[in-house]
């Protein structure tokens, strides 16, 4: 299985996910369509599961995203935690984000609610 | 100098009747996703200048995407009446003035969510609003539906609206977001 590697954009992240467990989305995230964005995202995410890692860390370093964003990530995170429990794989996701920005603070744990599951909140 | 009238006039009345101190950016004008980048950028630029904090810019970055992009994709064409979006200050606190023309079907669903959220208590909008983050159903063009929640929620619902009717069903929308 290849890496998924697709560079920024003025309007996208910067997306890294590797077979081996390590997946990163960084960057601003407010594409006009998510769709054809994120499509490609959930398509390696499709391959990924018959091949799940023991240990999946996601690290979600965002500076700002648009409402349909946020709908994507969690539909994404919710699909990883699934797959992650179903196939006993330790699921860490790490909320990157700078300790004065209280705004991505809450973006955080808004996420967090909306998904189910605790994050690691790492300041930059 | 602003050459255009009825921008000066604009100006003029927030300036004096919304007590807006300082104008920190100012768009006239039709808009698409390009402008709305830029915009952002420009807007963070200047009120890092200023001396805003970061949970501050990150909360007016956020909400300003909302309105950019919803006049992006609900603005109509009119020959006297353009879009507008316009941020500054008023005791201080950041504050959105915007406007566009939008259709009846528009028109009925802006005013059906907008008293929809802002009738909830302000306990209830964070609930509401993860609600409507995680069932809103994304549309063919990737639209969530849900950028008017969002506004309603992350201004604490600092927020004020009109809708005045144009002719051959069209509307004008006008709106101002308090940022605190």
């Amino acid at each position: 299985m290849k890496k998924l590697i697709i560079l920024p954009s003025q309007d996208s992240p910067e997306v890294r996910f590797d077979p081996a467990g390590h997946l990163s989305i960084s960057g601003i995230s407010v594409p006009e369509n998510v769709n054809l964005f994120y499509q490609e995202i959930f398509e390696w995410i499709e391959e990924f599961k018959s091949n799940m890692p023991s240990e999946v860390i996601l690290d979600l370093k965002l500076e700002y995203m648009n409402t349909s964003s946020v709908k994507m990530i969690v539909a994404l995170l919710k699909e990883l935690h699934q797959y992650c429990e179903a196939e006993q794989s330790k699921f860490q996701v790490n909320w990157i984000c700078d300790q004065d920005d209280e705004d991505l603070i809450e973006e955080g744990e808004l996420l967090e609610e909306s998904v189910g599951i605790k994050f690691n909140l790492v300041y930059t | 100098m602003i050459q255009n009238e009825q921008l000066k006039k604009m100006l003029n009345e927030l300036s004096c009747h919304e007590c807006v101190s300082d104008f920190l950016f100012v768009l006239y004008g039709k808009l698409d996703q390009d402008i709305t980048i830029s915009a952002i950028q420009l807007i963070e630029r200047k009120m890092k200048l200023e001396g805003f904090s970061k949970g501050m810019i990150t909360r007016t970055k956020m909400i300003s995407i909302e309105i950019l992009q919803n006049i992006v994709k609900h603005q109509e064409k009119h020959d006297r009446i353009l879009p507008y979006f316009i941020l500054g200050t008023r005791e201080h606190q950041p504050t959105i003035f915007s406007g566009n023309v939008v259709n009846e079907g528009d028109r009925e669903q802006i005013i059906t969510k907008l008293n929809q959220f802002i009738a909830l208590e302000k306990g209830e909008i964070r609930d509401k609003y993860i609600d409507a983050i995680e069932n809103a159903d994304l549309s063919e063009e990737g639209n969530a539906g849900i950028g008017l929640y969002d506004i309603v929620f992350r201004s604490n619902k600092n927020i004020k609206y009109n809708i005045d009717s144009l002719n051959d069903n069209l509307y004008t929308f006008d709106l101002n977001v308090s940022v605190n």
